[in-house]
């Protein structure tokens, strides 16, 4: 037996390194690229991190996976869920993590002249702008700038977002630091007569994470497993496409930094730091469109709620659609194939009063967004614009 | 629990695991690591061999242990994860004594780190004597010769002598006769900078010439010239395994047991892999000493 670890199951952050590679395939089957290669998704799915933690206490319970698979009351699904049901777990994440701290994905109104230099933020423009959506107060930056690429954020640069600035350059972390794109050819070969066999020549794009880059998940929920005594600190464990091995280790939870907003705040933006399921698209689920006059000219807003308080989503910044799908273990078959919001779009809001940014901002701030809570999607952080 | 196990691989002849592209004037080159251009051979590579060798024996777990063949793939997963064959010592030319294993700290760290997650907690790494390096400065076990100045291809080097017994004993254990291979080293080890390791791995590889002949005119075919590079042989790499319980349907196998069916692939009267191309011209043939299990006796 392991010795049991010195943090509780309350609430705790699983470290995942790399042994060599990493391939987390993108939704696409390996048929369907043609001459293309195939792309890994990064940081990982929470999926497929959340398998790898739910098959390592299952495997450290020594628990019978066909019995598991079979019974629907088997003991351990009140340790550690189901591939539907998830509770007692919760989980917050996935993020990448540097040296062992967490980072948190630029919000996307940082943007940049080139290299992170020249750094700015869009705001709602003053003027409405007709488009699809209505006359809308669209995202303007002052000079012209261009998105940053790929961009993590120290809790100090998220910090410096959310209370309206711009991240110093030792605040960005770029992915192209962290973490290498790894092409690879594969065959497959016929045992028999020792050659390839046709039509299965395949490419993927594997990742190779620097020193000291882990993706980190904070985990909920493991007291029953906890008190099992069987759960070590430490290990190994297959993660993602390929086989691919991670070290995994467990630490004390990492907590979201806290952010003073002005007391005379009225406009929030929430930035998202997980990716965010939404039956309505990029709209948060709860908001409608609403028209508004305006200087004697008709305005589009989105009116909802956010902790109880009206509020009015003025626009939003948004990333490129995200597509999660991935493999049922269980039932031997690809999961339904969804789009997700992805990390780093913002929301801006127009608030009645002051005092409701401050109740959103203490009651919203680390919240969630959205469904598959559970699952960490729609995690936000509360800032002001 | 998965259980691991720590492969040692010693390269006996050339091998070539090719990456299907071509790099500048290299037709054919080697599969190396995207960020430190290490050569390495990728664990599917690694793995297609191991199965390949376990389908020659005619073993009957070959389905358990690897998984099912490609038409099949959705049935179960395999319940053996490899991971890629990682450089430990690259066998450099020496233009004033025999050829040098040389490495570096970077890569000995990296060494220990793997050995450390897979539960083998004596692993050395060359930490403490990483301030004497540079770029014309390399370290080499005390007693092992008394040169004070190598050459490794056209650089010399300044030769330290430190006593690296502890570092050498770790490395031996890589070697199927753990003795011998302690002796070698102490002679032919060399530890260069991180930056020097760069260099030779990347440029100290043999690039060999090719041709295919027509065999009735014995003249060379038109265009049939290519460039190939290779590992040389005495590389040594390491691999990772590790095994998790059958996945199959009904079988209720554990993980000792699909580690013990891997490791059974290399007896100690025939401990050979062959990794990577060109079997039938004899490369790519490894030596295998399994350096640390987490199956006891194993």
């Amino acid at each position: 037996m392991q010795p049991k670890p010195a943090f509780s199951g309350d609430a705790q952050t699983w470290q995942f390194e790399p042994l060599d590679t990493w391939f987390f395939r993108e939704s696409r089957p390996l048929e369907s690229v043609g001459g293309a290669q195939l792309t890994s998704q990064f940081p990982p799915p929470v999926r497929t991190l959340v398998g790898a933690i739910r098959t390592t206490i299952g495997d450290a319970l020594g628990v019978n996976w066909q019995d598991y698979q079979s019974q629907p009351d088997h003991p351990l699904r009140a340790q550690m869920g189901s591939p539907t049901e998830l509770a007692p777990l919760r989980i917050e994440g996935p993020y990448l993590m540097q040296n062992g701290q967490r980072l948190y994905p630029a919000p996307l109104v940082v943007m940049g002249k080139s290299e992170g230099t020249g750094m700015t933020r869009l705001a709602p423009s003053e003027t409405p702008v007709r488009c699809d959506l209505g006359r809308v107060h669209l995202p303007k930056a002052a000079e012209r700038v261009k998105p940053l690429d790929e961009c993590w954020l120290t809790a100090q640069g998220l910090v410096a977002v959310l209370e309206g600035k711009v991240p110093s350059e030792d605040q960005m972390c770029k992915a192209k630091s962290m973490v290498h794109a790894e092409p690879r050819l594969g065959i497959a070969l016929d045992g028999h007569a020792r050659r390839p066999l046709n039509g299965l020549l395949y490419q993927t794009r594997h990742l190779r994470l620097k020193e000291g880059v882990s993706v980190g998940l904070t985990v909920r929920g493991l007291d029953l497993a906890e008190k099992s005594g069987q759960l070590g600190p430490k290990g190994v464990a297959r993660l993602g496409g390929e086989g691919r091995l991670a070290a995994w280790s467990r630490h004390t939870e990492q907590k979201l930094p806290q952010v003073s907003l002005k007391q005379d705040a009225k406009r929030l933006m929430l930035t998202l730091l997980t990716p965010a399921r939404f039956s309505q698209g990029w709209l948060p689920d709860g908001f409608e469109q609403k028209q508004k006059t305006c200087n004697g000219e008709d305005v589009t807003g989105w009116c909802g709620k956010l902790a109880d308080r009206s509020v009015t989503l003025v626009c939003a910044v948004t990333g490129k659609p995200l597509r999660q799908g991935g493999w049922d273990m269980a039932t031997h078959q690809p999961r339904d194939l969804y789009g997700l919001v992805p990390a780093g779009s913002c929301y801006f809001f127009e608030l009645d009063s002051a005092e409701d940014a401050q109740a959103i901002a203490k009651a919203c701030h680390g919240g969630q967004l959205g469904h598959d809570q559970a699952w960490g999607y729609g995690q936000v952080a509360v800032g002001v614009w | 629990m998965m259980q691991h196990a720590l492969l040692g691989l010693t390269a006996e002849t050339s091998l070539h695991a090719g990456t299907g592209r071509r790099t500048g004037v290299i037709d054919l080159p080697i599969m190396r690591e995207a960020h430190t251009h290490w050569p390495c051979v990728y664990g599917s590579a690694v793995k297609g061999a191991l199965r390949s060798q376990a389908q020659r024996l005619g073993h009957a777990w070959l389905t358990e242990v690897f998984g099912p063949d490609t038409n099949n793939a959705s049935d179960h997963a395999g319940a053996l994860t490899v991971g890629d064959a990682r450089l430990l010592l690259l066998p450099v030319r020496s233009l004033n004594s025999h050829f040098k294993w040389v490495t570096c700290p970077a890569l000995l760290r990296r060494a220990k780190a793997d050995a450390l997650r897979l539960g083998i907690t004596d692993a050395q790494d060359a930490e403490d004597i990483k301030r004497v390096l540079s770029d014309d400065t390399a370290v080499a076990p005390h007693g092992g010769g008394s040169e004070t100045q190598v050459f490794l291809e056209e650089f010399s080097f300044s030769v330290q002598r430190p006593n690296l017994s502890a570092l050498v004993a770790w490395l031996a254990r890589f070697g199927t006769d753990e003795a011998a291979f302690a002796e070698q080293l102490k002679a032919q080890l060399m530890i260069v900078s991180d930056d020097m390791f760069n260099h030779l791995a990347s440029f100290a590889t043999p690039v060999t010439p090719h041709i295919a002949i027509h065999n009735d005119r014995k003249v060379v075919k038109d265009g049939a010239l290519w460039y190939e590079e290779t590992l040389p042989p005495d590389t040594v790499l390491y691999v990772a395994l590790a095994a998790n319980r059958s996945r199959a349907k009904d079988s209720a196998q554990s993980a000792a047991w699909v580690l013990e069916q891997a490791l059974s692939l290399f007896p100690q009267e025939r401990p050979y892999v062959q990794l990577g191309g060109n079997e039938t011209v004899g490369m790519g043939w490894c030596r295998v000493r399994t350096v640390d299990s987490s199956i006891k006796g194993a």
